[in-house]
Parts: C-alpha cells; sequence; structure tokens
C-alpha cells in the first residue's frame, strides 16, 4: 500500500512536472539536533534579510541560552509554498510566520489558547477556527484606505476628507474636473482592491457575518454587493477609473501616485512604507475607507502582520511558544517588526512621518469588532476558494465596460456553483 | 572437412548468443529504463491516484474521492475557459508559427552571409527566456509602452493591447508566434537544405516556376519536418503558462489564463493539489491524442516521400 506521505510528496512534484516539465529544487535544512533548538520559516525580503531575523532573535537566544534559535529562509519559492512542501516531507519546521491559519492548515498547528498574549493579539479573534487561537501576529495590516494627494484635493477645492462614499464620488467628480486622474489602480491583483475599499465598510457593517452567509449560500451577491458593484461601474462610466488601468502594473501604479500624477490611491497600510522611503513624492495623506451615508462604523478591512504559528510536529513546542512570545510581545522586536514593513499596532510606536501617524491614528480609532477580512477572507470568515482571482477578474470585466448587471450575475452564478 | 551441426545444436547456440548479444543492451539501457520508470512512469501513477483524492497539500489524512475532480474540470467555468483558450493558442499558435517559420526558411535558406544574420536574427528570440520576452512585451505593450508611444507619433490613438479582452489574446498569441517561431524555420531550414540538387535542377530543365519547384518539389520532401515541427509545437503550446504569466498574468477579467496557468494556480494557489493532478492528467491525455492523431494523420505525406 502506497504511504500517504510518499503519495503526497511525488505528488506534489508531480503535478509540476506534468504542468510545466519543471524541476523542483532541493531544500536542506540540516539541523543539528538539539533539544533547545527551534527552527523558524520565515519570509526573506529585501526589507526583511535573513541578517535582520537574526538580529531580530538575537536577544531572545542571549535571554534563553537554551534555546538556539535557526532562521529557516524559504529562498524565492517563500514560506506559503515551503511549507507544504516541507510538511509532506516529514521537515516542518517549528514555527512557521507569515502563514496566516486556514481550515486547511489548523490541523497541522498547535492551538494556543492557553497563552493570553496568543488570546488578546492583534485580530486574534478574527483569525480563530472553532474558538482556537492557531496564531499570533504583532500587527494590523489596513485594507480600507484610500491615500490622496493633498495638492489634488486643493485644485479641486476639497475642503475636509469624503466621511461617506456619496462624499467620496463627489470628490472624484470635482478631481476630475480640475483635470486630474482622479483614482490610481491597476492590473494584476489589484484590481480588486479598489471594489473591496469601495464596498467592504457598508456590506459588513450592515452585516457583520456577511462572509458566512456568503459561504453558506444564505446571502447573494447582487443584493449585498450589488450597489457598490453599480457605483463602481458608474465611476467607470464617467471616467474616474481609467479604461487603461489594467494594463497597469503594481509598482508603476503606486510610482504614479507616489509622484503626483493621479489624486487617490486605494491601497494598503503598507504603502506608508514606500511613501516614507521616497525621495521626491507629493504630498499625501490618508482616510478610512467610508461607508455609504447611514451607516455609522464602516467597517475596516486589515490583515494580520507577521503571523507566527507553531507547528504540531514540533518536538520544541514549549521553547517554540516562548520564542513567539518574545516576537509579538516583546517592545523592540515588535516595533522593529512593524517599523521594517510599514505595519501598525496601538502602543508600539516607532520614528515615521506624518503618514504614518494618521494611520497609526486611524488603527487607535477603530473598534477591534469594526475589522474585517477581505478578499477569501480568514479564520472563520472565509468565501469558497477562488473567490480572490474571481472578483478580481469580474473588477477586470467592468473596466473592460461589462455592465454591473451582468458583473452580479456572474458572481451569483459562480458562488451558487461553490457555496453551501 | 567441414563440420555439420545438428537441427538441435544450431537451434541451441543462436539462443545462448541472442543472450550474450542482448547483455549488452541490457546493462547500458537499463538504467535508462529505471529513470524513466522512476520519474515518469511512476509519478504519473502517483499523480493519477492522487486525481482521485481530496489532497490539500498540508494534511497527509486526504481522502479517495472517486472522479469527483474530473467532473469538476469540465463543470468548473474558469477551467473551461482556460482550456478553451489553450486550445485556441495552440491552434493559432502552431498554424502561425509554422506558415511564418516555413515561409521564412523558404526566404533565406539560400547561401550568402546576409541570409546567415538574418537566421541568426530570427532565431534569437526562441533563446530568449519566455518570461523575459513577456516581461518585455508587456512593457513594450503597456498603454503608456513603446508601441502606443510609436502608434501616437503616427496619429494612431492608443490600442489597449493588454487591457481589452481581444486585443489582450491576439497580443498573448503573437508574442507566442514572435518568440518561437524560430525553432519552426531552424527545423524547416535543415529540411530544405536536405533535398537533394538534383531535383531542382531537374525541375529546372522541365520548366517549373521557383514557386512551382516549392510546391511540387520542396514541400513534399519536408513532409516528415513538417510532421515534427507541428507536433512540437502543438504539445509545446498546450502547456504555454511562462509568457502568459509575464504578459498578462491571465488578465484582463482572466481571458487569457491557460489550462497550465489554471493547474498551478489551483495546485499551489488554492491548495487543491487533488484538483490540480486531475487536470494534469487531462492535459496529459489530450496532449498524448492530440500528438499522436497529428501523427498518423501525417503519415499518408510521409509516405508519398518514401514511396
Amino acid at each position: 500500500m502506497i504511504k500517504h506521505r510518499t503519495l503526497a510528496s511525488v505528488g506534489t512534484l508531480t503535478v509540476a512536472a506534468l504542468a510545466l516539465t519543471g524541476c523542483a529544487g532541493s531544500d536542506d535544512d540540516g539541523g543539528s539536533g538539539g533539544t533547545s533548538e527551534v527552527s523558524l520559516l520565515v519570509n526573506v525580503t529585501p526589507n526583511l534579510t535573513e541578517e535582520y531575523w537574526n538580529e531580530l532573535v538575537k536577544p531572545f537566544e542571549d535571554a534563553h541560552p537554551d534555546i538556539d534559535v535557526v532562521v529557516q529562509n524559504p529562498g524565492a519559492e517563500g514560506v506559503a509554498a515551503a511549507l507544504p512542501r516541507l510538511l509532506t516531507a516529514g521537515d516542518a519546521p517549528d514555527v512557521v510566520q507569515s502563514m496566516p491559519p486556514t481550515t486547511d492548515l489548523a490541523p497541522e498547528l498547535v492551538d494556543l489558547s492557553r497563552y493570553d498574549w496568543a488570546k488578546s493579539g492583534p485580530l486574534a479573534d478574527q483569525y480563530s477556527i472553532d474558538g482556537k487561537y492557531y496564531m499570533a501576529g504583532i500587527g494590523f495590516q489596513l485594507q480600507s484606505l484610500w491615500f490622496y494627494n493633498k495638492t489634488a484635493f486643493e485644485e479641486a477645492g476639497i475642503a475636509a476628507v469624503p466621511t461617506t462614499v456619496e462624499e467620496l464620488t463627489a470628490a472624484l467628480g470635482k478631481l476630475k474636473d480640475a483635470g486630474w486622474t482622479p483614482v490610481q489602480t491597476g492590473g494584476d491583483w489589484m484590481t480588486s482592491h479598489s471594489l473591496q475599499a469601495l464596498g467592504l465598510p457598508s456590506i459588513i457593517a450592515e452585516d457583520p457575518d456577511w462572509f458566512a452567509h456568503m459561504s453558506a449560500g444564505e446571502a447573494t451577491f447582487s443584493d449585498t454587493y450589488g450597489d457598490a458593484v453599480a457605483t463602481y461601474a458608474d465611476w467607470v462610466a464617467k471616467g474616474y477609473i481609467p479604461k487603461d488601468s489594467l494594463g497597469i502594473k503594481y509598482p508603476d501604479a503606486e510610482q504614479a501616485f507616489l509622484t503626483g500624477k493621479t489624486a487617490i490611491y486605494p491601497m494598503g497600510s503598507w504603502f506608508a512604507g514606500t511613501e516614507a522611503k521616497a525621495e521626491e513624492k507629493a504630498e499625501i495623506g490618508v482616510f478610512r475607507a467610508p461607508a455609504v451615508a447611514g451607516v455609522d462604523a464602516p467597517a475596516m478591512g486589515a490583515n494580520i502582520a507577521s503571523p507566527y504559528s507553531i507547528l504540531k510536529s514540533s518536538e520544541s513546542q514549549d521553547a517554540a511558544a516562548e520564542l513567539v512570545e518574545f516576537l509579538v510581545t516583546d517592545q523592540d522586536a515588535v516595533a522593529s517588526q512593524l517599523e521594517v514593513d510599514g505595519n501598525f499596532r496601538d502602543g508600539y510606536e516607532y520614528e515615521m512621518d506624518d503618514l504614518g501617524k494618521e494611520l497609526l491614528q486611524i488603527v487607535a480609532d477603530t473598534p477591534a469588532e469594526s475589522y474585517t477580512p477581505t478578499g477569501q477572507g480568514y479564520g472563520e470568515r472565509t468565501l469558497p476558494t477562488g473567490y480572490s482571482d474571481e472578483i478580481n477578474a469580474q473588477t477586470q470585466a467592468l473596466i473592460g465596460g461589462t455592465s454591473a448587471d451582468k458583473v452580479d450575475s456572474a458572481m451569483d452564478d459562480w458562488f451558487a456553483s461553490t457555496a453551501g | 572437412m567441414a563440420a555439420t551441426l545438428s537441427p538441435a545444436r544450431a537451434r541451441r547456440r543462436p539462443a545462448a548468443r541472442v543472450w550474450r548479444d542482448r547483455l549488452p543492451g541490457i546493462v547500458m539501457g537499463g538504467p535508462a529504463v529505471l529513470v524513466f520508470l522512476a520519474m515518469f512512469i511512476v509519478p504519473m501513477f502517483l499523480a493519477f491516484v492522487l486525481s482521485l483524492t481530496d489532497w490539500n497539500g498540508y494534511s497527509l489524512n486526504f481522502t479517495f474521492i472517486g472522479f469527483d475532480n474530473y467532473a469538476e474540470a469540465f463543470r468548473n467555468p474558469r477551467t473551461v475557459d482556460a482550456a478553451v483558450f489553450t486550445a485556441v493558442v495552440a491552434f493559432c499558435g502552431t498554424v502561425l508559427c509554422n506558415a511564418v517559420g516555413l515561409f521564412i526558411a523558404a526566404l533565406i535558406a539560400g547561401n550568402g552571409r546576409a541570409n546567415t544574420l538574418l537566421r541568426t536574427i530570427f532565431f534569437y528570440p526562441y533563446i530568449i527566456s519566455s518570461l523575459i520576452i513577456g516581461f518585455l512585451w508587456s512593457a513594450m505593450l503597456a498603454p503608456e509602452g513603446a508601441v502606443n508611444g510609436l502608434l501616437g507619433h503616427l496619429g494612431v490613438g492608443p490600442v489597449p493591447f493588454l487591457t481589452e479582452v481581444g486585443f489582450a489574446k491576439a497580443s498573448v498569441i503573437l508574442t507566442i508566434v514572435w518568440s518561437s517561431f524560430g525553432f519552426n524555420m531552424i527545423l524547416f531550414l535543415a529540411g530544405i537544405k536536405s533535398v537533394p540538387t538534383e531535383y531542382y535542377e531537374a525541375a529546372t530543365v522541365d520548366g517549373a516556376s521557383k514557386w512551382q519547384q516549392f510546391r511540387n518539389v520542396t514541400l513534399p520532401l519536408i513532409a516528415p519536418v513538417f510532421t515534427v515541427n507541428l507536433v512540437l509545437t502543438l504539445v509545446g503550446l498546450l502547456k504555454v503558462y511562462d509568457i502568459v504569466l509575464a504578459l498578462t498574468d491571465g488578465g484582463p477579467a482572466g481571458s487569457t489564463q491557460t489550462i497550465v496557468y489554471q493547474i498551478l494556480r489551483d495546485s499551489f494557489g488554492q491548495s487543491e493539489l487533488g484538483f490540480g493532478a486531475a487536470q494534469s492528467v487531462i492535459l496529459l491525455i489530450v496532449t498524448a491524442v492530440l500528438g499522436l492523431a497529428v501523427t498518423f494523420a501525417r503519415r499518408g505525406a510521409e509516405k508519398k516521400v518514401a514511396d
């Protein structure tokens, strides 16, 4: 009989091989095998270098001489691709970073419910699954934000930032009349970001269980998202969202807004990190994505920043828990991680510019219950697999001239075939 | 005196020789067969087994769900759309790559430095990484890219090469043809060069024009090359992925997603390895059937050459 592990390992390679006739890389982590060794699988990026990670955990190692933290670099494939491979190969790390728990992954993770630092951390409740806490993160990545060019607003005679969708629509009209490209969006993954920033603050405020209702087939897309789709189609028709946006790549869109070529940019809080590093830039402010008039507490789309989880297969779970506690509660460690990636958490400040302070204020002003997932969701608030791609494709269709009704209908059909 | 062998002995000696003759082949070919079995046949079998499961890539406790993944592949609108676009790419790409490759090969088949230089130039895109070609054309065809800039200077308005569904599909196909026809051209060139010059001399004596020579001498004699070109291009285009990833990333509105793009997205982006394996097996079968079908269909043309 074929062992599941063998079948799974070979199968992973085969699917890729059959599709691409490519080849898989190998990855030896070669641990030294000490009882107090804790392996930490992290995403290594231009900001979060391997050196950075080693420096980050050094104070922990100094304070815990019996624990040796081994930082594992998954290379170009990243944590998301490496973890399944390591799991099926029986070589999983003790701690994994930047891998938010899902219902698929949860059975492989340690329930952290017995740790207060895990239960009281940022978005802890939102990411819990069946009342269990599988991750602890360092802060928030805000999603429902509209960055704006202050010069554009002045030229268009907009004295205050919009607080409702209706005011936002009016502001876009003024910006267009003043000769500005009102909304900066782009192709690839970023297209649907603007539609979600437009719709979710109202949709979730009116139905906090929207994700569950949609997943169970108890609500329809057209009934709940239809108004936002209609407004978006209206923005496209009026030229507030340029039809050639789909040909613009994310870095180009970011650069265009940063250098003052466009007026409003719907983007996540990580944009503040880019803005802080830019030398030549427009004067930029930010306001939270508003809901339609009459909705008092707009929901705020947010993701956890740098979530840490402990693998069930770990033989050093207690030492791993001590490491995660350090990473998500130590003042210096948290502030350092927040600063490097432009994330935020109330009570953990670092040196930031005015835009960063505006974002920190938004975090401070947002009640915990207002946070909501975006895209496919997380924790128990998840939509059927493939939603992010589908909403992105349909938003691109809207920009391409497809009517709001057709997009609603296509999304209803998609949910009908996947939900319930 | 000449030695005579009894019939029984005559039968035994060849048998021993046969094994002795076979031994080097077994010793030398065996490892290759083992590698082939271990690296292709066994994984294919395991992929088929996985395609019958709901494996998500994380848990080892997957369950067998029969042929549900196969049924889902035919129901899923994204997979169906991707399969249709892949078929369009494969058909148009195969026709265009071979037509352009043959046309240019016929033009530059002669000797001379200019032809040598042109062969190098036309073949060059083929040796560049598909990802680089995708990114290159993505920049050139962007709304504010070089091509639209040039059109602007000529008084033509911007063309939505990558932002409108029809244009994006055409852009993908033409970029693939641009990057691939050099391979077809080289094979056709080799075929054309192998045609004995006597045939052309005879045709010239008979008063045949250049076109008649090409149609009645060159084309029939390079029929086997045609078959190889058709099969290789078709099979290659059925698994096209990297150019799409770099050029359009499957957009706009998912209109340029190919079946391999879909397989990789479902398998590793959506953690549906079982479903991805099912699509891979279907693709494998379709590729094998089409490859064999083209080969058999071309047998007639090749037979004429042999005769």
